[in-house]
């Protein structure tokens, strides 16, 4: 009794990380189907090796770290079948061309796959999903110091690529754009 | 998932120079000192906590159900060398570490 006590307790914990999880996986991958792939074997894999859950423990940072040894297993397995980068990558699975969530994440989505992996694992969890840097080492297995430079790295490199400086932090103005490119051409009638 | 006005103070605490933890006001004056890591992770956090309150497909819950019914899944270990085992004969994959993938 008290075991399937327990057992009801753990599977509604581990309904309530479900969205947690999908807002990970989601943010590693940048594919809504794929990140939904990733969830669900992570819940069959966390299903199946309870067991080696130790209650009382973060049941958030074992949920983690499963989706992103899921995450960079397949993502290993598809380098290895075609020697290309990321953007090859996405561009393979982004089967139906979906974005993201809203179209106003789009270029932060875009700049997130241009992150090396750790250094884009390592940004969402300390930066995103509210993790210390140790839970974050731990989960990601690598040394805090590790974690810590990654963050930076990660922190300083989407600056860039999204053209965010310290007197402008709303980068290039989009609207500006869009109206740019809806003014027809001097001369046209 | 956590307060999102906590994410700027833990921002500029973690490994921001001495400038905003001298008690500067935030909000716009943000940009002064490392205006572009702040806006960045704002953008990350929002983009984040969206995707967070995205409601959950039903996939998910059925999948649950059918892990139910399908196998009873090894018992948490409460204790070093506790009863993991019970309840789970067909489950010997189970050594106490996490399921990872070799690599």
């Amino acid at each position: 009794m008290n075991a399937a006590a327990e057992q009801g307790t753990l599977r509604n914990d581990l309904i309530a990380s479900i969205p947690s999880l999908r807002a990970f996986a989601n943010s590693l991958c940048g594919q809504p189907a794929l990140a939904d792939d990733l969830v669900q074997e992570t819940l069959v894999k966390a299903w199946t090796n309870l067991g080696s859950f130790t209650v009382g423990t973060n049941l958030k940072a074992w949920l983690f770290t499963i989706l992103r040894n899921v995450y960079f297993s397949e993502l290993r397995k598809r380098r290895r079948e075609v020697e290309d980068g990321d953007g090859a990558f996405a561009a393979r699975l982004s089967v139906h061309g979906e974005q993201l969530g809203h179209m106003h994440y789009e270029d932060l989505v875009e700049a997130l796959g241009k992150l090396a992996p750790d250094q884009r694992e390592a940004v969402i969890l300390v930066g995103a999903s509210g993790f210390s840097y140790e839970e974050a080492a731990e989960i990601a297995g690598c040394a805090i110091g590790t974690m810590k430079s990654r963050v930076n790295r990660a922190r300083r490199k989407l600056s860039e690529l999204l053209g965010l400086e310290p007197d402008d932090e709303f980068g290039p103005d989009a609207g500006g754009r869009v109206l740019a490119a809806v003014e027809p051409p001097a001369g046209v009638s | 998932m956590r307060d999102p006005k906590g994410f700027a103070g833990r921002g500029a605490g973690d490994a921001r120079g001495p400038e905003q933890a001298a008690g500067k006001p935030r909000g716009l004056d943000v940009r002064f000192a490392s205006g572009a890591d702040a806006a960045v992770s704002r953008r990350l956090k929002e983009m984040y906590d969206g995707l967070v309150s995205e409601p959950v497909p039903d996939r998910f819950l059925e999948l649950l159900n059918q892990l139910d019914k399908a196998e009873t899944p090894a018992v948490p270990t409460s204790a070093p060398g506790g009863t993991a085992a019970a309840g789970s004969p067909g489950n010997p994959a189970v050594d106490g570490s996490l399921p990872v993938e070799k690599s």
